[in-house]
């Protein structure tokens, strides 16, 4: 067992956990942060894409030892007194969710993106998104929904 | 899964030392990413893991002179995004693996898989490997007795297997820069366009006069139990005038180097043939051009 | 219409884009243990002994049960009860359940499962389907390897073929598909009361797996309820193996009498859980010089696995398709599920007729190319249309959208343009483009009457919000928000003020299972029919508040009105706080029975489905001559749905489809070494990513169901179904040369390239 030290969506917290637990098991399991997805169980799929120190990450092949000392984000920090974060709502209103099981890890590999860019073109945000599968839309919505929530957070190019 | 050990060294000396005393029981964990596979998969079940991913020692790119020295710990995305310091030199001064950083993986990877364990896991397909081959990387391994440097081409010795010893680390990257006329790439095709492993890649350096190559050096991935140098293809090309025909004849040469194997991702037939396409596809815009 | 037609935000988006939705394994119960599944690792063995001593012994163990331990009957229930729950006395594919474990943690299962011992005698495998049936063939089912053999005869083909100028034969090939959801399967099985038992999980069927479980356990139906959870993908995938899943954690709950949580992992998942049937077909069409079709023959093999769960049914929807959207006068079709030792094949989007889809529209392509004809001419000359017979001889009299879609779709694309200007000299890339028109059969059809019903409950409270609960499920296809907007429209309600219950077996009676495209017909319609007598009772109560008859009052903007007098109105609202207070019943439900289907099993000869849908796609692509490499530009996809109640979802579905069936054709693919599953990752098994996608231009056309909810027919499967023969038809325009194996990889390009040389040379 080792002992961990991190920041999960602004709270400190410390955790006892075995040494070949993952940062998706922590999440799920120990901090009940169940919007974050296994789908895959070895970085294939993205469904499990949260943000660590401002990157996008693949949680299942995070080991504790790693995210201990880091600050983590995770799909429900995104929300903030009842107001969805404006991806959130871009996925919405662009059509780009079906299932729904993919979003979380596609929202928080879009968001560590929008962080950095603002004023994306299309194929940035496709080179961004190419670590997510989704099986149900063809990606053409999410690409919008990416694209609409990047001129909400940011308007047009200056 | 099982529980297991960790040992979290602060500096690198106590990294050295815990390896000297633990030997082959211990498992090192630099990014992670395979690391993780395979202890969930139980293909190996080490006593401890040495978590040397904090270990801001083995995290640098130095630029000395004519030499570039990389830290194994340096992710593929630090190595490879243009928009950064580390990112701009590699562009620079070894755009083939910069090219390879780029290609590996997902982003999700490339954020957390480094290039040293891109190097140490050994595997034929690993993208940094073939341009590191070209650039005549060479590789400072250290223990607690001390340091020696090991050529690329002479790490990896089977699929998973390499010369380095249980008390060593991989600790440093070290290969020339280009010079102003040199040129070089890094292609690789699989069943997609992206998040894909290699079914062959293939990386080239040399220097280019306007109509001839020199000093020119090739690796081929994915078509050998290791990364493998393509050196007919190469002595062909070198000082020889690049033409159309030239070209074409490069590319029948180096479908003939490499052993491929069928297996779940190609058949050895089609290896072959995109070697040669990829070499095609990445001199090309060098015909016609002075 | 205020609703209906209108692209709403979906009704669950809220809840999928902050996490909150509850997927199968963010549910626990207090007490819940973990169960694993110990799995046989050989496609053909007589089991000698599966010994549990040393996994029961293991501290943190609850339960460890083999097929001894069941209960009830040893049998999960499809078509054919020849599939157990847990294997017996032998094992028939690698991968079959032999043992359950349910203990504290999960990683205790997993060890518990290495600690039971299996010894097996291994016996010869039949492993393929063009030698199963062969006298010298093993036998693992009745005397043949034959699940089921469905025919039609229409016409004198003997007579057909002689009218025919030109006859083409080919074989053709097609692919195991993996269904690749992203959510795996789950279930999580809770004993309550004492004596029942509840099932929460991921699923398209909650009445199926609430037979399995009652058989499993030996419960009364009345004492099993299954709810379903949020549902992250399906496509098929998830409509008759859940009972599996669920009939295991059934098992261990049963004995322990605490939750149980039984999740699979990705690779158990891909390598035990159905498939699309791996396919063998043999084409012949005869064709007049003018392009009439004259006659086809058909014979063709499905790979249907150990079991034969679905396999008969959907194989008769193979046959149904097989001939295409055309009229074709002489028709012979023999078809034949055949037994394996490998997987179980099921149900996957398209259900059966993909592949022979696939064969149809290559023929169709491919004689248009010896016609010396465009291929979009030679179709609209043999194209179905109103007061035609189907190959079934099924008369089409209204609702035949085929020629819209041909139409628009050729329009949109500047088809006539972009097929003139194929190949290209670019360096090593070419140019192409192709085709495919296919249609497809709604709901259950003649194969599947006795199921052909729905249920739906829907209640108006006193806040004017309205409650509604059906039997068919949402999973991500969008039938939550379709059908919410139908409430709306009828009681005249806002959407957000609909809200449906999830699926639940206690809510309304069995509606069959969400499979064939049918719920928005089906749940729509027993909707409609839920909701008429409470538009009853709000019209006869605002006519007693405005003094009017009911008859001249219709619903408006939140109001009722006199329909001449918009001024003589009274708000909804004040009229439901009216029928509350009058003590009016305001929940009601319908009931929908799907309308005549026949069959006759010895001819191939009946009115096959209700109503089909119908759509033309066209792909146009760039392919690498160097590396066989294709890169699929842009897919026009024109689809007839009757009426798009949400066109923004039908649109998802038509792309997200086109993905699958462009993943179909060129890259998606299951290996098999000895009936081992060689490739049960998402590293190995390759799905189109992002980067893959191509420009997608959907197009609605609606050509009115006259039975269906405003006009509505199903139509979720028919984007995926069309797409892998338009895209290998534009690569054989783009590199003139034909393609009758998918999927289309480099690999098989260049070796197609290669042929075609040779053949140039040779010829």
């Amino acid at each position: 067992m080792i002992t961990i030290n991190f920041t999960v969506n602004g709270q400190k917290k410390e955790l006892e956990v075995k040494g070949t637990a993952t940062l998706l098991e922590i999440l799920r399991d120990e901090l009940y942060l169940t919007g974050t997805k296994e789908g895959c169980g070895k970085g294939e799929c993205g469904a499990c894409t949260v943000i660590m120190d401002g990157k996008a990450v693949n949680s299942c092949l995070i080991l504790a030892t790693q995210a201990d000392g880091s600050e983590i984000t995770t799909i429900e920090d995104l929300e903030h007194d009842g107001a969805l974060h404006p991806l959130q709502e871009a996925f919405i209103e662009a059509g780009a969710v079906q299932c729904g099981f993919c979003i979380p890890g596609f929202i928080m590999s879009a968001k560590a993106f929008l962080d950095k860019n603002h004023y994306p073109t299309r194929e940035e945000i496709k080179m961004a998104i190419a670590g997510n599968l989704c099986r149900c839309t063809g990606y053409r919505k999410i690409i919008d929904a990416i694209q609409l929530a990047a001129r909400k957070m940011y308007g047009e190019k200056p | 899964m099982f529980d297991i050990k960790i040992y979290k060294p602060k500096t690198l000396d106590d990294a050295l030392e815990i390896k000297a005393n633990l030997l082959n029981d211990i498992a090192v964990l630099a990014g992670g990413t395979d690391l993780t596979i395979r202890l969930k998969e139980k293909t190996i079940i080490p006593k401890g893991i040495l978590d040397i991913s904090g270990l801001e020692d083995l995290k640098f790119v130095l630029e000395d002179n004519a030499i570039l020295n990389i830290g194994p710990l340096c992710t593929h995305n630090e190595l490879s995004d243009r928009h950064t310091d580390w990112g701009a030199l590699i562009d620079s001064y070894a755009p083939e693996l910069g090219e390879g950083c780029r290609v590996l993986g997902s982003p999700q990877i490339r954020n957390i898989a480094t290039i040293g364990g891109n190097i140490v896991n050994s595997s034929p397909v690993g993208d940094t490997i073939p341009p590191l081959f070209v650039l005549g990387a060479r590789l400072k391994v250290q223990s607690l007795k001390g340091e020696r440097y090991v050529d690329i081409a002479d790490f990896a010795t089977a699929p998973g297997k390499n010369v380095l010893k249980p008390t060593e680390l991989l600790t440093g990257i070290v290969f020339e820069k280009h010079r102003k006329k040199d040129r070089g790439f890094f292609n690789k095709i699989g069943q997609r366009r992206a998040l894909f492993i290699a079914k062959s890649s293939v990386a080239f350096k040399g220097s280019w006069n306007g109509d001839i190559f020199s000093g020119v050096k090739i690796a081929l991935g994915a078509v050998a139990p290791t990364v493998i140098f393509a050196p007919e293809t190469a002595a062909f090309l070198n000082d020889n005038k690049l033409t159309r025909d030239t070209l074409d004849q490069a590319c029948n040469i180096i479908r003939t180097e490499g052993r491929p194997i069928n297996d779940l991702r190609s058949t050895v037939q089609y290896r072959r043939v995109v070697l040669g396409a990829l070499l095609k596809k990445g001199l090309l815009p060098f015909l016609g051009k002075k | 219409m205020r609703v209906i037609g209108k692209g709403v935000n979906r009704e669950d988006g809220y809840e999928k884009v902050t996490g909150r939705a509850l997927f199968a394994d963010d549910h626990s119960f207090p007490g819940m243990l973990y169960a694993r599944v110990k799995r046989s690792i050989y496609p053909h063995a007589r089991i000698l002994e599966i010994d549990t001593s040393r996994a029961k012994a293991l501290p943190g163990v609850l339960a460890v049960a083999t097929a001894r331990d069941i209960p009830g009957m040893n049998v999960v229930h499809v078509v054919i009860d020849d599939q157990p729950l847990l294997a017996d006395k032998t094992v028939m594919y690698v991968g079959e359940p032999l043992a359950v474990v349910a203990a504290e943690t999960p990683e205790i299962a997993e060890q518990a499962c290495d600690l039971i011992d299996v010894k097996y005698s291994k016996l010869p495998a039949v492993l393929d389907i063009l030698k199963a049936r062969g006298k010298s063939s093993p036998k693992i089912y009745k005397d043949n390897n034959v699940f089921a053999h469905h025919k039609i005869r229409k016409g004198n083909i003997e007579e057909g073929f002689k009218k025919a100028d030109i006859v083409l034969e080919q074989i053709y090939r097609t692919p195991y598909q993996e269904h690749a959801y992203l959510e795996p399967q789950g279930m999580v099985a809770v004993p309550r009361y004492g004596s029942t038992m509840e099932i929460y999980g991921t699923m398209q069927c909650p009445f199926y797996v609430q037979q399995a479980v009652a058989d499993i356990t030996g419960l009364d139906l009345s004492r099993v309820r299954v709810v379903q959870t949020y549902t992250g993908g399906a496509f098929g995938g998830k409509e008759d193996v859940p009972s599996l899943v669920a009939g295991q954690a059934a098992l261990l709950a049963y004995h322990t009498q605490r939750p149980v949580k039984l999740i699979y992992s990705r690779e158990e998942d891909i390598i035990s859980m159905s498939k699309r049937h791996p396919a063998w077909i043999k084409y012949r069409s005869g064709v007049t010089k003018d392009g009439k079709l004259t006659a086809v023959e058909i014979e063709f093999l499905f790979d249907s696995g150990a079991y034969s769960t679905l396999s008969s049914v959907v194989l008769w929807r193979g046959i149904v398709h097989s001939v295409g959207p055309y009229n074709v006068p002489h028709v012979k079709v023999d078809a034949y599920a055949v037994a394996t030792n490998k997987v179980p094949c099921g149900a996957f989007r398209g259900f059966g007729s993909p592949q022979v889809i696939f064969a149809a529209e290559t023929q169709m392509n491919e004689l248009a190319a010896k016609l010396d004809m465009d291929p979009a001419q030679f179709r609209s000359i043999n194209l179905l249309q109103e007061g035609d017979l189907t190959a079934t001889s099924q008369l089409l009299d209204h609702s035949v959208g085929i020629g819209d879609t041909l139409k628009a779709a050729l329009g949109s694309s500047n088809w006539r343009d972009k097929r003139k200007g194929s190949g290209g000299t670019d360096g090593s890339v070419r140019k192409g483009i192709g085709l495919s028109t296919v249609f497809y059969g709604v709901g259950l059809g003649a194969g599947g009457k006795q199921m052909a019903r729905a249920g739906a409950y829907v209640q108006l409270l006193r806040d004017g919000s309205a409650q509604f609960a059906v039997g068919t499920t949402e999973m991500g296809q969008g039938m939550r928000t379709v059908l919410s907007q139908i409430v709306a429209e009828q009681l005249g309600i806002p959407y957000k003020k609909v809200y449906m219950i999830e699926t639940d077996t206690s809510r309304v009676p069995d509606s069959g299972p969400t499979v064939a495209s049918r719920a928005t017909v089906m749940s729509g319609n027993a909707l409609i029919k839920a909701c008429a007598p409470l538009r009853e009772i709000l019209l006869k109560r605002a006519g007693i508040i405005l003094g009017q008859d009911p008859q001249f009052l219709i619903f408006q903007d939140e109001m009722i009105h006199l329909e001449e007098h918009p001024e003589i109105a009274v708000p909804l609202m004040k009229v439901i706080e009216d029928c509350h207070h009058h003590r009016e019943n305001m929940s009601h439900e319908g009931w929908f029975i799907s309308p005549e289907t026949s069959w006759d099993p010895e001819t191939g000869q009946g009115k096959a489905y209700f109503i089909y849908s119908w759509a033309t796609n066209i792909a146009e692509v760039e392919v690498d001559i160097e590396t066989g490499q294709v890169k699929v530009l842009k897919i026009t996809a024109a689809h007839d749905m009757g009426k798009a109640i949400n066109p923004l979802l039908v649109e998802g579905q038509i792309e997200g489809g086109a993905l699958q069936g462009m993943g179909y054709g060129l890259m998606e693919e299951v290996l098999v070494d000895e009936g081992r599953i060689i490739n049960p990752n998402f590293s190995t098994y390759i799905i189109p990513t992002v980067i893959d996608a191509p420009e997608f231009q959907p197009i609605i056309v609606e050509k009115p169901f006259r039975d269906g909810p405003y006009g509505a027919k199903g139509f979720g499967e028919l984007p995926l179904m069309g797409v892998a023969p338009a895209v290998t038809a534009a690569i054989s325009h783009a590199l003139g040369i034909t393609l009758h194996e998918i999927p289309a990889t480099p690999e098989r390009i260049l070796e197609a390239i290669q042929a075609a040389k040779k053949a140039n040379l040779n010829g």
